[in-house]
């Protein structure tokens, strides 16, 4: 009965109103962090570039000009395996890429810009070094306005209360891609050694033998949109949601924040605005396999009053006993962003992925009762650690075509929802 | 009503079909083509204006316990407003701009004219009324019963105009807002109940200022008199200027 239950996961994907157009495991290479972007070639191609799990590979170009037959046209290496890209971004033909140390104090972590005019030879322009003793660098970028890059990093000389709490707000400003510069940065109170409060209290205690995921207040995700330039939507972990008045980059002020955690499990990781309805939709990340950490939700969040945010709803999820126990994790993670360029920005169908649980779309029209009217729970992957298939990210294109990625082993999954 | 009729749920209304089932069949039997929150449009309609009955809830002793015509406008912006769903800010800062531009419109008008019983400035109220969070669906209507043909929809729009000849839809936002299934169920309402619903997208602060604009001017070429706040059934269509 166990190995029935498992070949199935294996074989049979799960899905409503969604379709598989492609699937492409990156020349064996299928683990996918957090970095989904799409590049319009100068000559028309499609570019999804990914940025890898963890090592040995950095990033990888996925020509998905013709959607049932993408193709690999650039895989790149980290320069050690100490190392992981996870996330990067894309604005025109600069990419930005991420570099997170496994050890604080380990060398490369800062960003990478690349000229990537000619996808297949993609040109290192600049490193921007945030290496330190208390630094693992960056684990998270958002790079949309070809201007500045909003990362989740650490700091030379930025020394955290808690080993957790190293990667803070920071803007750097690439208006000269050759000389990147620090335009200004934030962190929550109290997770800077010498700051004047005390530092917070810990959701959910971990040890520190292992100083990746929860129990953390430091940044996930910083979003910032052309709609408002003057603000920045930032997903703090145990922090919760922020929202920043950054028109002054280098005297960053808190406008509004909420937090949900405790007594929910913790882990805020993206927090995105809807500007045309005065609406939040923030995500937590499940961090944990086997449900040790449900509920992780996403919610919709009330922010007509920006100072006062009240949740509102939260996305309905297949039941815990179902998905719970699959293998792998299950929960909340990425939403596709609304990021201007070749995206989707719709304001009442929202994208998520929820590792074993899928590809999930909602309809957010009434907030007060999001309703799933789409999914694609693809079947577990050859090679991967679990069982289940772990979707991990995903990305939307202007034309409704939903890209997502698996964590371990499956690689790039191009989809298409009758919706 | 003559086909094609469009029927259209509008503002609060989180579900068409249940306002179509209750409102709509009401109004449907009154022979009144606008309601508090449902609307019936065919080329027999006459524009919806500011001062078109069916949408005001306003009594007569609030009427009467205003001051005067800047009184008057400042209901109709504040019941307008009220129209609007909770989470439609970009409606409502748009219709906020709107009402300004009308304001802006008419305040130099001459109201001073003692043996007028109109007022230059009551042409605010013959403005086209915004029609918010809009839902839109093709229907026959058979007396009280309103039947929805297979013309497609329900189709929402953020925005919409009636004129008395054609229902211009308003989105906001760029195509890549909506989705394939969307943008066809669009572009197929339009098709079957062509030439009855234009769309307009506003992309940008220029197109949402132009919009005010257009539709602003509508009020205009209104001659008088425009009959403040209210505007009896009889007088629906505009008088010819001098009669």
């Amino acid at each position: 009965m166990v190995f029935d239950e498992k070949e199935a996961l294996m074989t049979h994907a799960d899905s409503m109103k969604m379709r598989l157009l492609s699937q492409h495991q990156l020349n064996g290479f299928g683990g996918v962090g957090e970095g989904m972007a799409m590049q319009i070639a100068p000559d028309g191609r499609r570019i999804m570039w990914l940025a890898h799990e963890g090592p040995p590979k950095n990033f990888t170009g996925v020509d998905v000009s013709d959607l049932r037959n993408p193709k690999v046209i650039c895989q790149t290496d980290l320069p050690h395996q100490r190392m992981r890209s996870n996330s990067l971004d894309v604005t025109g033909n600069i990419m930005v890429v991420c570099y997170q140390v496994a050890v604080p104090g380990d060398k490369p972590a800062g960003i990478e810009l690349f000229d990537i005019s000619n996808p297949e030879s993609p040109r290192s322009i600049s490193f921007f070094d945030m290496s330190g003793r208390h630094s693992r660098g960056v684990h998270c970028c958002w790079f949309v306005d070809g201007e500045f890059v909003h990362c989740a990093a650490g700091a030379p000389d930025f020394e955290p209360t808690h080993l957790r709490d190293d990667q803070i707000y920071r803007i750097i400003d690439v208006r000269d891609p050759l000389n990147p510069v620090e335009a200004g940065r934030w962190w929550m109170p109290g997770t800077r050694k010498g700051d004047n409060v005390p530092p917070p209290e810990r959701v959910r205690p971990m040890p520190l033998d292992n100083i990746r995921g929860p129990d953390a207040f430091r940044l996930h995700n910083a979003n910032v949109y052309p709609e408002r330039p003057d603000r920045a939507y930032l997903g703090y972990i145990d922090g919760g949601a922020f929202i920043l008045d950054i028109s002054d980059m280098s005297d960053m002020k808190v406008v509004g924040s909420w937090n949900p955690h405790p007594p929910y499990p913790g882990f805020t990781h993206t927090v995105m605005p809807l500007f045309n309805r005065d609406l939040l939709v923030v995500t937590d990340e499940c961090v944990q396999d086997n449900a040790e950490d449900w509920p992780k939700l996403s919610w919709v969040v009330d922010a007509r009053r920006e100072s006062n945010l009240v949740p509102i709803s939260t996305f309905p999820l297949p039941s815990v006993e179902t998905f719970g126990h699959k293998g792998g994790r299950f929960g909340s993670h990425n939403v596709h962003e609304n990021r201007p360029g070749p995206s989707m920005r719709s304001e009442t169908i929202i994208y998520g992925c929820f590792f074993n649980a899928g590809v999930r779309v909602y309809d957010i029209s009434d907030p007060y009762r999001p309703e799933t009217i789409a999914y694609y729970v693809p079947p577990g992957p050859e090679g991967s650690r679990v069982p289940t298939a772990q979707m991990n990210d995903i990305y939307v294109d202007e034309n409704g075509i939903i890209y997502s990625v698996d964590r371990w082993a499956g690689g790039l999954y191009i989809l298409e929802a009758d919706i | 009503m003559t086909d094609p009729t469009l029927f259209l749920a509008f503002g609060k209304v989180l579900d068409p079909a249940a306002a179509m089932a209750r409102e709509g069949n009401r109004i449907a039997a009154a022979g009144q083509p606008l309601g508090h929150q449902v609307a019936l449009v065919s080329r027999d309609v006459p524009a919806f204006r500011i001062n078109t009955y069916g949408w005001l809830a306003a009594s007569p002793t609030l009427l009467a316990a205003l001051p005067d015509r800047r009184g008057l406008r400042l209901l109709c912006r504040d019941r307008i407003e009220a129209i609007l769903p909770s989470f439609a800010g970009v409606q409502r800062r748009w219709i906020g701009g709107y009402l300004d531009t009308l304001d802006r419109l008419f305040e130099l008008d001459d109201d001073s004219d003692p043996e007028r019983l109109d007022r230059p400035s009551d042409r605010f109220f013959a403005a086209l009324l915004p029609l918010p969070a809009v839902t839109i669906r093709p229907v026959h209507v058979d007396g009280a019963a309103i039947v929805p043909t297979g013309q497609g929809g329900p189709v929402a729009a953020d925005l919409a105009f009636w004129d008395g000849t054609r229902l211009t839809a308003v989105y906001f936002g760029a195509d890549n807002t909506a989705t394939p299934g969307v943008r066809a169920a669009r572009a197929a309402l339009v098709d079957k109940v062509a030439p009855l619903v234009t769309l307009r997208r506003v992309t940008t602060p220029a197109d949402a200022d132009q919009l005010a604009a257009d539709m602003a001017a509508v009020a205009r070429t209104q001659p008088y008199p425009c009959f403040g706040p209210y505007r009896a059934d009889a007088f629906q269509t505009p008088l010819p200027i001098g009669a």
